[in-house]
């Protein structure tokens, strides 16, 4: 059983870079994988989340692009389109990772995104960006589960990646890259 | 080796977030003792080993900065690690408390602050917390 | 009241429900978080460089879900007891954080424990001493925190000049 998933929609989103696959997390999007020559990569994060866990042992990593908090203002979009929300593709992402045969206990977990559109934060009504990251500490900490790191919040578009031969999340905001 | 661990709060559901987030600390813990105020906290430490203290400081009967002076004033007690958990944000109370020795996790706390003040008063290692960020069980969604 | 003052309350009940009850308050009420019964409430007193006592009014169904979001649990199952337990330590925690943005993080103060009051609050009439009270949207109710000052309060918490 080949050991990559590509879950999503059905644009193209698998590129190949020398011997690396470079696999492409669209908006609303969950990718996964378990080979070690991959990288999980996701562009022009918002207000939306990208959330990657990853198991060092098992070297299985996945990435969630979600966009919205909270299924419950279109349950029918939430059955069609999981990936749209944190509530109903959070549980998704773990449990395709734990399918190529990643270990709860052993997963780490990282954050970014949440960012406003709005330069001054008190004229952001709607708070879409905070309203992920809050609905995404409920769903983990319910679930025994804490953040290693993470990097939300402020006003710029960030586009972030996981390497699965080592774990490592890059995070490329405003030209920089860093390591998450 | 495990570490005993001793939870002083006058709030059940406080003290339930700290032994949860203890629990997701990547640390081997051994025995975890509760108590409601500070003269329970020392009846505990009378009679148990703790090795390490996390305590309120505004507590009825007994608070938590007597609490810690009499710890210290205890010579098999006086170096116990202990990290003061309180809405308490004066800077003054802060420096008091750092001059006791004690480490200072501010309310409100993110499980994720707290586990890294725990980890960096008892030590244990970085890496430690990466195969242990997660507790397996009945989680109802994954 | 003093905007001032409303300012620095709104913002440690926004963070403490956003931290500790993992819920973001909204300032605007919708219907249903207007129309929310009050189910219980409870008073801080503090006493430093000036004093007076905090009183958090819970209305509608939502302590049960900020008790279980607190513990990380189902609310359906949430005791009453555990509920009443986790709306006393908000109200220490909004009280502990918003008295260092009123005086300054130099000065303490001491707080006696959470006590439950058993009649929710009124309107707010006007009184001696200054009053400041402000009320966020949470789910289908609403949270309604209320600050009595009295003694050496500083100018701006009066809504005066400084």
């Amino acid at each position: 059983m080949c050991a990559r998933r590509c879950i999503g929609n059905s644009q193209p989103d698998e590129t190949t870079q020398g011997t690396t696959v470079i696999l492409t997390v669209s908006i609303a999007d969950l990718k996964t994988s378990g080979q070690r020559g991959d990288t999980i990569v996701t562009h022009a994060l918002g207000s939306c989340l990208g959330i990657t866990i990853y198991d060092p042992v098992a070297a299985v990593g996945g990435m969630l692009h979600a966009m919205l908090p909270d299924s419950s203002i279109d349950p029918k979009k939430g059955l069609e389109s999981p990936f749209m929300f944190v509530d109903t593709g959070l549980p998704r992402l773990f449990k395709d990772c734990y399918k190529l045969g990643a270990d709860k206990t052993r997963l780490i977990v990282k954050v970014a995104g949440g960012a406003t559109s709005k330069a001054n934060l008190e004229d952001d009504y709607f708070q879409i960006g905070k309203r992920n990251f809050v609905m995404l500490r409920k769903m983990l900490w319910k679930n025994s589960v804490l953040l290693k790191s993470y990097d939300v919040g402020g006003c710029d578009s960030r586009t972030m990646s996981l390497e699965l031969s080592t774990g490592d999340v890059l995070l490329k905001m405003n030209g920089a890259v860093r390591k998450l | 080796m495990a570490l005993n661990v001793l939870v002083v709060d006058d709030s059940a559901v406080m003290r339930h977030m700290i032994i949860k987030t203890l629990g997701l600390c990547g640390i081997p813990l051994g025995e975890v003792h509760q108590a409601g105020n500070g003269k329970e906290g020392l009846e505990v430490l009378d009679r148990s080993w703790v090795d390490l203290v996390l305590v309120d400081i505004n507590m009825p009967v007994m608070n938590g900065e007597e609490m810690i002076t009499k710890l210290r004033e205890n010579p098999q007690l006086k170096d116990t690690a202990v990290i003061v958990v309180s809405t308490d944000g004066s800077a003054t109370r802060i420096e008091m408390m750092q001059k006791k020795g004690a480490g200072f996790v501010h309310k409100p706390f993110t499980p994720e602050l707290l586990r890294d003040t725990i980890v960096q008063t008892t030590g244990a290692s970085y890496e430690q917390l990466a195969g242990n960020a997660a507790v397996p069980g009945d989680s109802p969604d994954f | 009241m003093s905007s001032w003052l409303e300012t620095r309350l709104f913002r440690a009940t926004v963070r403490t429900f956003e931290d500790l009850g993992f819920m973001l308050p909204s300032s605007d009420l919708n219907d249903v978080q207007k129309r929310a019964r009050p189910d219980a409430a409870v008073e801080i007193a503090f006493r430093g460089i000036f004093s007076g006592r905090l009183v958090l009014t819970m209305s509608g169904p939502i302590l049960a879900v900020v008790a279980g979001n607190m513990l990380g649990e189902d609310d359906s199952e949430m005791p009453r007891e555990a509920q009443l337990d986790a709306l006393g330590e908000l109200a220490n925690v909004i009280c502990g954080n918003v008295l260092p943005e009123i005086a300054g993080d130099r000065e303490t103060f001491a707080l006696t424990p959470p006590a439950l009051l058993t009649e929710t609050p009124g309107p707010l009439k006007v009184q001696a001493g200054t009053v400041s009270e402000i009320q966020v949207g949470l789910d289908d109710g609403r949270a309604e925190v209320r600050l009595y000052l009295e003694g050496e309060v500083p100018a701006e918490a009066r809504g005066e000049a400084a």
